[in-house]
């Protein structure tokens, strides 16, 4: 249950934070809790691995984005809900039988990959996209049960993103 | 604020020689059609259909800044598509999946995050649960919802209703809408079926097919009606594919030799036809209302599916697969192919009048069209159908 707390709450961080150390510390919680659900199938190493590269994310979008925390701030009433509603769902699906597909594990994957989704769709820049899709990553991660280490490298290399080159000629908005 | 991009890479860029791109291509030729890469044949001709509309929008758009600015983001993103679908699995198609949204992000954030990362973001998320409700043992009520979540994977992925958002027309093309509906969700809506069909169960096919049905049949309505209504050119190029797209849903959901054939000709169709038409529509500088030619007469006809072009042969052979199934199928699916002409012909206006290599673009591109619509046993044949 800590896993699955933990899962929720650094997801829902993430999906209502728009500053730097909201969105960094969101990713630590979620990867933590990847890492603290003991899916059957990793290894003690794939564990720590995991939690490595959600660390050095977490770590990355600390020097990146508005600075503060940025958390509920106005306009995030619907995130709020929606994130409220993402912990339902998950639920929903584990009290019926999703617990006899592999426990906590997926219960945290899907938790932490819907927060990601509702973070992608309401991302106005950047850095909240980006923090976004790394939770999406790891939480497709953890529900998809096998490359686990390139999830998580996936999720920590988003973060390091050149910032846009104007090929195009127009000047960027972020 | 403007970004500038480091002094060294844009002297790089500007170093480039179209012969560095031709060699780049190369490559990526090879590992897309490569021996020893996994992919099935349909895959491979799509691939191929791609990578020669990347080759014609670079490099007979009459602009060296188009050929630098598109050839290598596009010639990534068909390998990247090429290594989606030739992985071991559904989870290394998601992964791919992600590293694309990251690419487009890394294009040009904004504009993405403003029009079409959310489809992709959706569908990414959809797969995920499918795939993981599917490997519910002995749950038929999990398996149905699994189905559902993969049905609506598809159209997710390539924005289409119920997941259509408005078009971005000042989006640069590779962060455009275009990437998904008309590069990369073709080749990946060939592929899944084909990966899912030992593992549904007739229950859970059956949820799949149905959904698939239901959207492709919206997508037909919507696409038509709203390409003839819409108020911007883009708009309208967005909603015909989504028909085109339509096509494809039915044929797929269609479950049968003859409907996934008739699906494989309309994706060939996206790919090979509409994918430059709709990228040389969008060229800098372009005015919508500006004097077209007869070609654009031409151009009108291929993309409303008349004899004998591309279209004309996918729907021949969608409404023969739909007829066997139902004929009240066949009446609905031959209503929107009536109204398809109202907007084709604004379509083809839309080009303008192109000039240069773009010219013997358009040209390559009707040639490939009639080929297709006069030969469409040739490539299903050399998709092994």
């Amino acid at each position: 249950m800590l896993a699955v707390a933990l899962a929720w709450t650094g997801g829902s961080l993430v999906a209502l934070s728009d500053g730097r150390r909201g969105l960094a510390l969101g990713l630590l919680l979620a990867a933590s809790a990847i890492g603290l659900a003991q899916n059957p199938v990793q290894t003690a190493a794939q564990i720590g691995l995991i939690v490595g590269l959600g660390v050095a994310g977490a770590g990355l979008l600390l020097l990146q984005g508005p600075t503060g925390w940025g958390t509920l701030a106005a306009g995030s009433t619907p995130r709020l809900i929606a994130s409220l509603g993402a912990l339902f769902v998950p639920l929903a699906f584990w009290a019926y039988a999703l617990s006899r597909l592999g426990g906590p594990a997926l219960l945290c994957g899907l938790l932490i990959a819907t927060t990601g989704a509702i973070r992608v769709l309401s991302a106005g820049s950047r850095a909240p996209a980006l923090a976004g899709l790394a939770l999406l990553a790891l939480g497709a991660g953890a529900m998809a049960g096998s490359p686990w280490v390139f999830y998580g490298g996936l999720a920590a290399g988003l973060v390091l993103l050149p910032s846009p080159v104007p090929i195009w000629g127009r000047p960027s908005e972020d | 604020m403007r970004i500038e991009a480091p002094r060294a890479l844009r002297a790089a860029a500007g170093s480039l020689a179209p012969t560095h791109l031709l060699g780049a291509l190369a490559l990526g030729s090879v590992l897309v059609a490569g021996p020893g890469i996994a992919l099935i044949r349909p895959e491979r001709v799509l691939l191929a259909a791609i990578l020669l509309s990347v080759l014609l929008i670079g490099l007979l758009s009459g602009s060296r800044r188009w050929a630098l600015a598109l050839l290598l983001p596009g010639l990534a993103a068909v390998v990247l598509v090429a290594l989606a679908v030739a992985g071991p699995g559904v989870s290394w198609t998601l992964l791919v999946l992600l590293v694309l949204v990251g690419g487009q992000i890394a294009l040009e954030p904004a504009l993405a995050l403003r029009s079409n990362l959310r489809g992709p973001a959706i569908a990414v998320l959809l797969l995920s649960v499918g795939e993981l409700l599917l490997r519910a043992p002995n749950n038929p009520g999990l398996g149905r919802v699994g189905a559902l979540s993969l049905a609506l994977f598809i159209p997710a992925l390539a924005g289409l209703a119920p997941f259509h958002r408005q078009p971005d027309a000042a989006a640069p093309l590779l962060a455009s809408s275009l990437l998904w509906t008309a590069l990369v969700a073709p080749v990946v809506a060939l592929s899944l079926p084909l990966l899912l069909t030992s593992r549904l169960n007739a229950d859970e096919a059956s949820v799949f097919s149905s959904v698939l049905l239901a959207v492709g049949l919206m997508n037909l309505v919507v696409g038509t009606i709203g390409a003839w209504r819409a108020s911007e050119i883009d708009q309208a190029w967005h909603f015909s594919c989504a028909a085109d797209w339509g096509l494809v849903l039915v044929g797929l959901a269609l479950w049968s030799p003859d409907g996934r054939a008739a699906s494989f000709l309309a994706l060939l169709g996206i790919t090979a036809v509409r994918l430059p038409l709709w990228a040389w529509s969008r060229r800098p500088g372009r005015e919508e209302h500006e004097p077209s030619g007869g070609l654009s007469l031409i151009v009108g006809a291929a993309l409303a599916g008349a004899a004998p072009f591309a279209g004309f042969s996918a729907r021949l052979i969608l409404l023969r697969a739909s007829a066997a199934v139902s004929w009240p199928l066949t009446v609905v699916l031959i209503l929107p192919l009536l109204l398809w002409p109202l907007h084709s012909l604004r379509l083809g206006r839309s080009l303008g009048r192109p000039g240069g290599g773009m010219r013997l673009g358009v040209g390559v591109v009707l040639a490939v069209s009639l080929a297709l619509g006069l030969l469409p046993g040739l490539f299903l044949g050399l998709a092994g159908d």
